[in-house]
């Protein structure tokens, strides 16, 4: 008899051939499995902390450091739920940071003044143009998203340092600081509050809108959206663009987080965004996923990031762990979403 | 080997899943040198008992006893051992790679130092390819077959290993009869060789023609195991939903006189040429012909996705030039596509969000949607198609074939076409949902409708037609009324005139 090593993975394959066809007979926790990783986390995270995790200044430091990646996740989850990635929303959120700062300076920057709504306008403008790039060539051309949002990732990295002379934009208008230092109700930091907004924002556009039920199409099946009607590269170009936009946002909270902006900030937006989406359980083969998972995935790890920063843990094994983290919770959602099929 | 001998027996066998009972007390028996069949429904747990029988799933009662050996919960490695093997509806072959390399996947050959030995591989594979008379070069890459030939590469995989029992799930499902025929024999000769095969499919005709016996299921259980030679379709069709299906097609003629689609030597270079024909109101035209006669290709022009080289189509009077699927829906076009779950559907989204897909811009006002209109026209056409779903948000990929179909056709009636193109309509779907589809179909023409059928089934061709059109060889070689209409007459104009290569 001839036994190979190949009897495992036919037998897999036809075990998943056939549980295409069975009823679907699993069942889910309410709100997600996520949600209780993230409580079993805060619970040992009180446990080891000895109640210094849950006082009310360190959760909204937790927070108020979390609204800046918050809203990046969200346009990267718009971009990966579109099955495709946006390598550029970090280099994005950083340009749109340097114009508003820039604009809204009163010393003398690389771009020309203006009044402070104007300023925000130009980089919400700028991050809309971005996206609308990104969309237009992941719409029009077969090349990948991954390449084009890489190349336009360099391009924006590029343009930043030539335009600003690698120098840091310090003195943007007082309005924007006085904005990230504001507390609603003397407990919440306004850019969490800003962050909530466009958790509210993300959400009726993925499920109030017939733009998101067509995004979510044509994230999961392409070809049957587009025989089904869908106009892929309008859709494309919509998903991008809206990316574009919560990137620039993400980008003015950072400017009010920090109220200083180097080119070179914000080198692990880029990853640190597509981490918390693939913690959250978001697919990254498209089509599949909540706006709700991309907040669980952000706190997951900010809350996982605080508890090693109260137990002292270096920096460096901090992104080991890092690391494990998305591995084991990307590994327990495909294992999760797969018993649920069978 | 004496052809009586008992190969497999598989008794009492139970699998539950949480809250439901795939299977109830099965009993099972193949003999050597036999073709058993197995039938049932969707569901009817087929899949289940296979999936037991090669190992994949334990029951939670029953024997296995393969060959003489008895096992309560038989393993993957030990089925495989016992000679076991399985070839799926969708090929488990890797498209890069070589004939001979899939057929040895996982148990390369090697020479004494251990290194691989291509020579030895190609050698193998071509005289098991020879054996089984399959004209495929060994060094050809799977992407380059035809999906026929792909099939009968995966019989060959079977065989390079010491094969005693084989399982094919519906090896048919996307053959011509042309090319069945060579399957068939491929299968009668490993029946004389001693191999005991099981054979699942939905065609029954099919059935008939290549199995010794046929044992139904039905809901989990085991209703009757009978040999083929005492049987008929609508004996087996009667055991295996439980009740009487005396005419599966219904056909009440609703063809009107005007003339709804009018196709003027319509050419798509490399595909098909010069097709002229006209399609009425209410009228249900089958187009018949072998796989590559150009018939997918012809539905897939008039809904613009492939562009015509020349020629003329006329849609309810006004010419049609559609450059894209949005642009043929918005003329009142629908198409069910041949691959329901490759084309037809976003599997990862639910019922309702499929149904509504293509009435999106009716369904919203100003971008947003107008969710109790979502509601009710889901609510609606889950009611009116016999979707059986457990709610409207249950993701299609969990659907049984019949019932994702029947979402594919809803999307269209909730869209409101005028000339639904269907590609393979019921490929893949059981015999239950099958008469159903039939129903709708026969409904939509009486409606006013007019439908244009592409099948290789000719039962249902020449069932559902008004008209049938064959084509062969990109081109339209006849064009029979209803009454003309037979299997043979069919046949005989859709084998192609010049000889092919097979491959």
């Amino acid at each position: 008899m001839n036994v190979s090593d190949s009897t495992r993975t036919e037998v897999k394959k036809s075990e998943q051939q056939i549980a295409a066809e069975e009823p679907r007979t699993g069942r889910q926790l309410p709100g997600g499995t996520m949600l209780w990783v993230l409580l079993a986390l805060c619970v040992l995270a009180m446990a080891l902390t000895k109640g210094v995790f849950i006082r009310p200044s360190n959760l909204t430091t937790v927070l108020f450091q979390s609204s800046v990646i918050g809203v990046l996740a969200i346009a990267q989850a718009f971009a990966v739920l579109c099955r495709g990635l946006d390598l550029s929303v970090g280099a994005t959120a950083i340009f749109s940071a340097l114009v508003v700062g820039g604009a809204s300076s009163a010393t003398d920057s690389f771009v020309p003044h203006l009044p402070l709504p104007l300023a925000i306008l130009a980089g919400l403008v700028l991050g809309l143009v971005i996206g609308a790039v990104n969309g237009f060539l992941t719409g029009r051309t077969p090349v990948p998203a991954f390449i084009i949002t890489l190349s336009t990732y360099l391009v924006i990295v590029g343009v930043t340092f030539l335009v600003t002379n690698a120098s840091p934009v310090n003195n943007p208008d007082p309005l924007i600081r006085k904005f990230g230092d504001a507390r609603i109700g003397g407990l919440i930091p306004a850019p969490v509050l800003a962050w909530l907004v466009f958790i509210g924002i993300g959400y009726l556009l993925l499920n109030k809108t017939k733009y998101g039920a067509m995004l979510y199409a044509v994230g999961g099946n392409e070809t049957a959206a587009r025989l089904s009607g869908v106009r892929v590269p309008r859709v494309k170009l919509l998903t991008y663009g809206t990316a574009g936009v919560f990137a620039a946002v993400a980008g003015i909270l950072f400017l009010a987080r920090t109220g200083t902006v180097l080119p070179s900030d914000g080198g692990s937006f880029m990853l640190d965004s597509i981490a918390a989406v693939a913690v959250g359980g978001i697919s990254l083969n498209g089509g599949k996923g909540r706006i709700r998972d991309v907040v669980l995935g952000v706190l997951i790890l900010a809350v996982a990031s605080n508890l090693m920063n109260l137990m002292g843990v270096s920096q460096y094994l901090q992104a080991a762990v890092q690391g494990a983290i998305i591995l084991v919770a990307v590994g327990a959602n495909l294992r999760l979403a797969k018993g649920r099929a069978e | 080997m004496m052809s009586d001998d008992v190969l497999v027996r598989m008794s009492g066998i139970t699998k539950n899943y949480p809250g439901v009972a795939a299977l109830r007390g099965v009993d099972f028996e193949l003999r050597a040198g036999e073709v058993h069949c197995l039938v049932g429904e969707n569901g009817a747990g087929k899949s289940t008992l296979m999936r037991i029988l090669t190992g994949a799933e334990q029951p939670d009662q029953g024997v296995i006893t393969i060959d003489g050996h008895e096992s309560g919960h038989l393993r993957p490695a030990e089925a495989h051992r016992l000679g076991v093997s399985a070839i799926y509806q969708e090929t488990d072959l890797v498209p890069e790679l070589t004939v001979a390399q899939n057929m040895f996947l996982g148990h390369e050959p090697r020479n004494q130092f251990g290194v691989l030995d291509r020579a030895a591989m190609r050698r193998e594979a071509a005289r098991v390819l020879r054996e089984l008379n399959v004209p495929v070069p060994v060094e050809a890459r799977i992407s380059e077959l035809t999906a026929a030939n792909a099939q009968l590469v995966q019989i060959a995989k079977a065989l390079t290993r010491k094969t005693r029992v084989l399982i094919m799930d519906e090896p048919g499902a996307v053959l011509s009869d042309h090319e069945l025929k060579t399957l068939f024999e491929i299968v009668r000769d490993l029946r004389a060789r001693g191999l005991g095969i099981i054979y699942i499919s939905h065609r029954l005709e099919e059935l008939l023609r290549i199995g010794d016996r046929v044992t139904v299921m039905r809901d989990g259980r085991w209703v009757a195991t009978s040999n083929v030679a005492d049987t008929s379709v609508p004996e087996i069709i009667r055991a295996m939903v439980g009740r009487e299906l005396t005419e599966q097609y219904h056909k009440t003629p609703a063809v009107r006189d005007e003339i709804a689609l009018s196709v003027q030597g319509l050419t798509v270079r490399d595909h098909f040429t010069d097709i002229s024909f006209d399609v009425r109101r209410g009228e249900i035209v089958g187009l018949a012909g072998l796989v590559g006669a150009g018939r997918s290709s012809l539905l897939a022009c008039l809904f613009g996705v492939i562009p015509a080289t020349s020629g003329t189509v006329i849609l309810n009077g006004e010419p049609l030039r559609a450059r894209s699927s949005v642009a043929a829906i918005e003329r009142g076009i629908g198409l069910v596509p041949e691959d329901r779950r490759g084309t037809g559907l976003v599997l990862s989204r639910s019922v309702s969000e499929n149904l509504m897909l293509p009435s999106l811009d009716r369904l919203s006002r100003g971008g947003a949607l107008r969710q109790k209109a979502l509601r009710d026209v889901a609510k609606k056409y889950i009611a009116e198609l016999r979707v059986k779903t457990p709610s409207a948000a249950q993701p299609v990929q969990y659907l049984s074939g019949g019932n994702q179909q029947k979402v594919v056709l809803g999307k269209w009636l909730a869209r409101g076409v005028s000339l639904l193109l269907l590609d393979e309509p019921t490929a893949g779907v059981d015999v239950g949902a099958k008469a159903e589809i039939y129903a709708l179909i026969n409904k939509l023409a009486a409606e006013g409708m007019s439908i244009l059928m592409a099948s290789s089934e000719l039962p249902e061709v020449l069932g559902m037609s008004d008209r049938v059109l064959v084509m062969s060889e990109g081109r339209l070689t006849a064009e029979l009324s209803r009454e003309e209409a037979t299997q043979e007459k069919i046949m005989s104009f859709a084998v192609p005139m010049s000889t092919r290569s097979a491959s």
